[in-house]
């Protein structure tokens, strides 16, 4: 269990939630399991379902060679008799159930209002889990449990309903704005889960699906033909069968007809900032320096080990839902998932990919600066850059940029900028000595590029000359002159640093002597192919930095600029930036794929290993 | 790795937290600052060999941002979750930037 305790504790209640979230975790005594084989009994529905359906995964893999396969088989026959029992007990147990939960609702009112009053994400889970059982149950106005006619809800609001109930909340139509706002906040993730689960492995039908609230109809149960999931035939009530997790309609074979509704839900969700008293106890105590958290290392999660972690990555996040409840649990979960990392782990310098990162790949999608460090990353590799490219060239990567404007920006009473906090993004490197240091620019929703040309280089002597020019996909991109000047003004701090802790060493001849200033820096704004919609400008970005590594002039002058050849609107087809589009798709596709068969295969080592214990 | 215990971190921020008594599993504790773009700062105390994975959930769980929008980065490096600050030489008092994730597409 992750121990961090908050020193603020008086301002900050994570403790005490993560407390109580962590008992809940551990009481699954309000959720009664009346199992028909004796070895399941500790299992809850949504272990057994995803035991199957790991164990099916496994049986269908005819690249793994599985030792007890015949005890495997017989294994996975007991799981699903196991789950065919549990689905029949459904219909049996809301009665009872019913009874239970209303007892429970008076029993626990204290716990219930502090819940209520405290903060919407957190919850006991094994209470949670409790009312799931039971979401058919509404309580009015005076605490008092009423059936709900689910009859005359549609799949929607069921869906809406049962969130609410998991969080423990009072039932109530949803005219109430906070609600609809938790529903949006909330929907789409779980959105985002199925989805994910549709592209890596069957989608995980958790136990807020199972217990629905017409588990009262137990012969309604049937198998969405789309993500796979135990879900409830609604043809009842609907003109259209919709299954009610993926919301798809079931016989609906295109499962991409999801996306725009996705899409949608998922701004609607930015839009809307988590609201509530946590959200204010966190700015009054974040934003105070003398508050400090503690993290225990040791958590379970970190003794995991990488293994079974990634073998829990593959599990689609639906099966979260009732953990989503936990304010830990929430996050953890979300950080999980594929990832690779782009050149390699052992890479400190690396750059993490998420899968949903690739979404952004899509057509008119704008590029976030995840795919833009990937491919500067990708340019570099060292069978594309000649041997001296490492020296010549350095690229910052996709922050740079903001966080060089937001210093300067913080500082803008100061007469020279103190750019400190930027000289270890170049540690190890001393820019002066590069030809070539290349800056994405990103502001407003647009993405531009920045070389600056031998910033080292002396007046006169050798044969280049000193500039900074912007490459801007869009005539009315960014602003120029502003880039220009952050761009100078850091140069010349740097510049005056290096001087000083005498980074240029006995090289007095060229640059001790010479002061660098920011009037001086020449930079020009010039001509490149333009992108010819409204997305593709960090493509363009990226293209720029390709091209012009391949011929990377020796020595620059201001006039070579304009010299066809070096840059120019014929430089390269726009077709050529766009293409990239498809190009690091290609590319991302195949690490994950690669990524994907290094999971699996250490999550077979792993449960090789497991599973004798599980088969006994 | 810096001490662990009582060191004043080069802010001049007195960090007011509790001294716990160190476990003995391996790895000194050190202090590190989570700034965000908008200047708000958020003190960790986290055991040297742990993973960044809790800081991470912790600071977006503090800040009610979603973690996926946020790229956190050290010495201009983007972080990742598994890694430790043993492994990033990360010493007591260090700053992580935990910055918003830009997308672009036209300028508007």
């Amino acid at each position: 269990m992750a121990e961090f305790k908050a020193a603020a504790a008086a301002s900050f209640s994570i403790d005490d939630l993560e407390q109580l979230s962590a008992d809940g975790e551990e009481t699954p005594d309000l959720l009664i399991i009346e199992s028909g084989n004796e070895k399941f009994r500790d299992s809850s529905d949504a272990e057994i379902d995803d035991k199957i359906r790991t164990y099916e995964g496994y049986l269908q893999d005819t690249k793994l060679l599985l030792k007890n396969k015949g005890k495997l088989q017989q294994h996975l026959e007991d799981l699903r008799t196991e789950q065919k029992f549990r689905m029949n007990r459904q219909s049996r147990l809301v009665a009872s159930s019913n009874e239970q939960i209303a007892q429970q609702d008076t029993g626990n009112t204290p716990r219930n209002s502090q819940q209520r009053n405290g903060t919407r994400s957190m919850s006991l889970n094994g209470l949670s889990r409790g009312f799931m059982t039971s979401s058919t149950v509404k309580t009015d106005k005076h605490g008092k449990p009423t059936p709900v006619h689910n009859k005359s809800i549609p799949a929607f609001n069921m869906e809406l309903e049962l969130m609410h109930s998991t969080k423990g909340k009072q039932l109530v139509p949803t005219d109430n704005s906070e609600q609809l706002a938790s529903f949006h906040v909330g929907v789409p993730l779980v959105e985002r889960g199925f989805n994910r689960g549709h592209a890596v492995s069957g989608v995980q039908a958790g136990p807020s699906s199972r217990d629905s609230p017409n588990s009262e109809r137990p012969e309604q149960w049937g198998r969405c033909n789309t993500c796979n999931s135990r879900v409830h035939d609604l043809s009842e009530w609907d003109d259209i069968p919709t299954c009610s997790v993926c919301r798809k309609k079931v016989n609906d074979p295109d499962p991409l007809l999801l996306r725009p509704m996705d899409v949608e839900l998922q701004t609607q969700a930015s839009k809307l900032p988590r609201r509530g008293k946590r959200t204010r106890q966190a700015d009054a105590a974040g934003r105070t320096p003398d508050t400090a958290m503690e993290l225990n290392s040791s958590d379970e999660e970190d003794k995991r080990g990488p293994s079974s972690a990634s073998a829990s990555a593959c599990k689609p996040m639906g099966h979260d839902q009732p953990h989503r409840l936990g304010l830990r649990s929430t996050f953890a979960r979300r950080m999980e998932g594929y990832k690779v990392a782009y050149p390699s782990r052992d890479d400190p310098d690396a750059v993490e990919i998420l899968h949903s990162d690739l979404q952004r790949l899509a057509p008119l999608e704008f590029l976030n600066d995840t795919l833009i460090d990937f491919y500067i990353k990708y340019i570099q590799r060292p069978e594309a850059l000649r041997s001296d490219g490492k020296k010549r060239f350095h690229f910052f990567n996709s922050f740079f940029y903001k966080k060089l404007s937001d210093v300067a920006s913080g500082q803008r009473k100061k007469v020279n900028t103190d750019f400190s906090k930027l000289r270890k993004w170049t540690k190890g490197t001393n820019i002066f000595e590069k030809d070539y240091l290349f800056v994405p620019i990103h502001d407003n929703l647009h993405w531009s590029l920045a070389v600056i040309c031998f910033p080292g280089a002396d007046d006169g002597g050798s044969g280049s000359e000193r500039c900074i020019i912007h490459l801007d996909s869009m005539t009315h991109g960014h602003n120029s002159q502003a880039v220009f000047r952050l761009l100078r003004s850091y140069l010349e701090a740097e510049w005056k640093h290096s001087v000083e802790s005498g980074a240029f060493g006995d090289d007095e001849s060229i640059h001790t002597l010479q002061t660098l200033t920011a009037e001086k820096i020449a930079a020009k704004k010039v001509q490149v192919p333009l992108q010819e919609n409204e997305s593709d400008c960090g493509l363009f970005l990226l293209r720029y930095i390709e091209k012009f590594v391949e011929k990377a002039p020796r020595a620059l002058r201001l006039s070579d600029l304009d010299s066809p050849g070096l840059f120019g609107r014929e430089w390269f087809p726009p077709a050529e930036a766009s293409n990239l589009r498809f190009v690091i798709n290609q590319l991302l596709q195949e690490l994950f794929e690669q990524e994907e068969k290094e999971a699996t295969a250490s999550a077979i080592d792993s449960s090789a290993t497991l599973l004798p214990v599980n088969l006994e | 790795m810096a001490g662990a215990q009582d060191s004043t971190n080069n802010t001049g921020v007195h960090n007011e937290e509790e001294k716990k008594p160190l476990d003995g599993g391996g790895g000194a504790h050190i202090n590190l600052k989570v700034k965000g773009q908008d200047g708000g700062e958020v003190f960790f105390r986290i055991k040297s060999t742990a993973t960044l994975k809790k800081l991470m959930h912790a600071y977006c769980d503090r800040q009610s941002v979603d973690p996926q929008s946020i790229a956190f980065l050290f010495d201009g490096r983007r972080l990742r979750a598994e890694q430790t600050p043993a492994e990033l030489d990360m010493e007591d008092g260090d700053e992580i930037d935990a910055m918003l994730h830009q997308t672009g597409g036209m300028a508007l």
